[in-house]
């Protein structure tokens, strides 16, 4: 009860209070624009795909800090409406832990409000299904006329988070899920 | 017993009452270049073979006892080596300059591949820890934690006290130690959480950039270098710095690496090569190796198998040999010239030749060192002592060049001339060797073995014999030097027919056989795989 309560205040904060967390200074912030996000599991079995264009997110170049969400109902595009309900049922937990988040602040010193192309790493605070990870995610960062667009790939170990695969669908639910991101960010 | 070999004029334990510690019996230079391009020496590793690992300013080498033998490098600048480890499974781990990480196994590179990326500034130190996990140090991005899975980073934001990190230890492999421009930082990382506490010039520390952290001979203790301030002492499980003998006004320059040896510490600079410190004296000695084509800047340290320091400068890798090998060349006004052969007993006692005399040398526990002299012969007809060995019964054998052998008693000193074996009385011999009830002597001869009895324990008793020739199958008359194997067997070096091997009371010579081609053999010697070595003429 309590996980699930503190689950939604963070995905509360996070989703609609990223603009609080820069409000005291939004200028030279950029918000996310445009984007996609999926994310795919493959096994000899099944390739289980679906995606989401309801990433919230936010960077400020000045900072070097940033904060990404993503409700986990917004997926999309699995084999059937079937599979998105166990995604979200059984897996994800979705009623429970509602959002994914990252947020945390870029390692690299380079100077983004300037025009061109930038290879970083974000360090944050990796939250899925509840449970916290330190990750390190390794993106592309193109800015060009005060539009900053990131693209970003990475892997969810599901054990790290507690996603509990049942054992008659082990053969058919990757272990390890890679996640592409590609996201528009225009200055607010 | 062990009987060193008898050209040696060193010798390597404690005993010296004057010895110079600026004088090391040998250097080595090795340059290091590629292609006629000077390349720079920046880290030294010690790999579980024994192998010396240099990591340059272009690439990976591999000095195989000759030149340095290239192991990786890319061509470009991305390569300047800054750091090596060797972790528990033999990988070997290189850190970049450009932050790239490469691993070799069974010589061959790769890059490090992982999905976070990898650092962007240089990595200063590598550590792996005892769960197997590598800790990266880096010059700006703090320190990188890589489980095999995945890479984390412990920064200032994360409480390191600064992102400059330029070493990591670990005294115990769990909390990891990282020396900083703004101090120590002691780190551990366990189920994500992540605990760093300081110790910096507020709590103590003379100077707050700590360059290099080595381990101690002392329980709890590491020896910290720093950036002006030179060594101290740090209590790890007192988090205090030790009082020592070593004070901070040093004039020495960035202190780069540091060894700590019985006596010594042995302190590479940054400006003036190498520094020694004299632990019982409390006493430094600058300019330790003494030539002036030494560079200035030594940037790592590192010591073989063999007790050898080996130091990474510029272009040149230098070894010296520690304190493991002193010179000692005089004691109680004694100048130890013309030392034939030497003899260290299984009592701490060393036995040894100068200008034809027989001396004992023994350190009793407070350090005193004692010399006695024994005239085997009177003193205007001193002989060459050329073979020494001591049996079962504690007697000393000794082999001269035409005056035959001897066998003296250590606690009487009173000795016997062996006359019951003409080849013994009259010969020259050459080497003496034994093994339980066995003494073997080689002549220019043949050879003679003893059979001890209980009764040769009194030394008047006289000792039955066998002697040897080459009519019995040694093939040569001329033996330098035997050896008796872990198995038993009796090796013999010969002048003129090679290796010959006694066994099951055969001989077999392997140069009759054509089985070893060399003819003339000096001395022989067994590794401790059970390998027999063989040193020859011109071969």
């Amino acid at each position: 009860m309590f996980a699930q309560l503190k689950s939604r205040l963070l995905f509360i904060l996070l989703l609609f209070g990223i603009h609080h967390v820069f409000a005291q200074n939004t200028i030279g912030v950029y918000m996310v624009n445009k984007n996609l996000i999926s994310f795919h599991s493959k096994t000899e079995l099944e390739l289980i795909k679906a995606s989401s264009t309801e990433l919230k997110g936010i960077i400020d170049p000045n900072k070097r800090t940033f904060a990404f969400t993503v409700a986990m109902k917004t997926f999309d595009g699995f084999n059937s409406p079937l599979q998105r309900e166990h995604f979200n049922e059984n897996y994800m937990e979705s009623d429970k832990f509602p959002a994914a988040s990252f947020s945390g602040h870029i390692i690299e010193d380079d100077d983004f409000t300037k025009d061109g192309k930038y290879n970083i790493r974000a360090k944050g605070k990796f939250i899925i299904h509840g449970i916290e990870q330190e990750r390190i995610l390794q993106g592309d960062l193109t800015v060009k006329n005060n539009i900053i667009k990131m693209t970003c790939t990475f892997t969810i170990f599901l054990s790290e988070h507690d996603i509990k695969i049942p054992r008659i669908v082990h053969e058919k639910l990757a272990s390890e899920i890679q996640v592409v991101l590609s996201a528009e960010f225009i200055k607010k | 017993m062990k009987l060193l070999n008898p050209v040696i004029l060193f010798l390597c334990f404690f005993i010296p009452t004057q010895w110079v510690a600026a004088q090391y019996p040998f250097t080595k230079i090795i340059d290091v270049e590629e292609e006629n391009l000077t390349l720079k020496a920046n880290v030294l590793l010690k790999d579980h073979f024994g192998f010396i690992w240099i990591g340059t300013s272009e690439g990976i080498f591999k000095y195989n006892s000759t030149v340095p033998e290239k192991i990786f490098s890319t061509q470009d600048t991305k390569s300047n080596i800054t750091v090596l480890l060797e972790d528990v499974n033999g990988l070997i781990w290189a850190g970049c300059k450009s932050g790239l990480i490469i691993t070799i196994r069974n010589n061959k590179a790769s890059i490090l591949k992982l999905e976070e990326g990898l650092p962007k500034v240089a990595i200063t130190a590598i550590y792996q820890d005892t769960k197997k996990r590598i800790w990266f140090a880096t010059a700006g991005e703090g320190i990188y934690c890589y489980d095999g899975i995945h890479l984390y980073n412990i920064n200032s934001k994360d409480g390191l006290s600064d992102d400059h990190v330029n070493c990591l230890f670990s005294p115990d492999g769990k909390q990891i130690i990282a020396g900083t421009d703004r101090g120590l930082s002691f780190v551990s990382f366990e189920a994500g959480k992540k605990r760093i506490q300081f110790f910096a010039s507020k709590n103590g520390l003379p100077d707050n950039i700590v360059t290099c952290i080595s381990a101690s001979k002392q329980i709890n203790i590491i020896l910290i270098g720093m950036q002006s301030k030179g060594v101290l002492l740090f209590n790890t499980a007192k988090a205090q710095i030790v009082e020592s003998g070593i004070k901070n006004d040093w004039p020495y320059s960035q202190v780069n690496d540091i060894i700590e040896l019985r006596d010594d510490l042995i302190i590479a600079t940054e400006q003036n090569g190498i520094i020694c410190f004299n632990k019982l004296k409390n006493s430094f000695t600058k300019n330790v190796l003494q030539d002036t084509i030494f560079p200035k800047r030594i940037s790592d340290l590192q010591t073989d198998n063999e007790g050898n320091i080996w130091a990474a400068s510029e272009n040149k890798l230098i070894s010296f040999t520690g304190d493991y090998l002193k010179y000692w060349y005089s004691a109680k006004g004694i100048y130890f010239t013309n030392v034939h052969t030497i003899l260290a007993d299984d009592e701490k006692r060393i036995w040894f030749t100068p200008d034809l005399r027989l001396y004992e040398s023994t350190q009793d526990n407070s350090g005193t060192d004692y010399l006695r002299s024994y005239d085997i012969t009177p003193p205007k007809n001193h002989i060459d002592i050329t073979g020494l060995y001591k049996d079962r019964f504690g007697c000393l054998w000794i082999g001269t060049m035409g005056e035959g052998l001897f066998r003296m008693n250590i606690e009487t000193g009173k000795w016997r001339r062996i006359a019951e074996n003409p080849i013994a009385f009259y010969g020259n011999i050459l080497n003496i060797t034994g093994k339980d009830n066995q003494v073997w002597i080689s002549t220019l001869n043949g050879v003679s073995r003893f059979n001890l009895k209980k009764s040769n324990y009194d030394l008047n008793e006289k000792i039955d014999f066998t002697n040897y020739s080459k009519k019995d199958g040694l093939g040569s008359d001329y033996i330098y030097h035997i050896l008796i194997d872990k198995k038993n067997r009796v090796w013999f070096a010969t002048d003129g027919a090679g290796v010959a091997v006694f066994e099951n009371g055969r001989f077999l010579n392997f140069y009759q056989q054509k089985l070893f081609p060399s003819k003339v053999v000096y001395s022989l010697a067994e590794d401790k795989n059970q390998h027999i070595w063989i040193s020859t003429y011109n071969d």
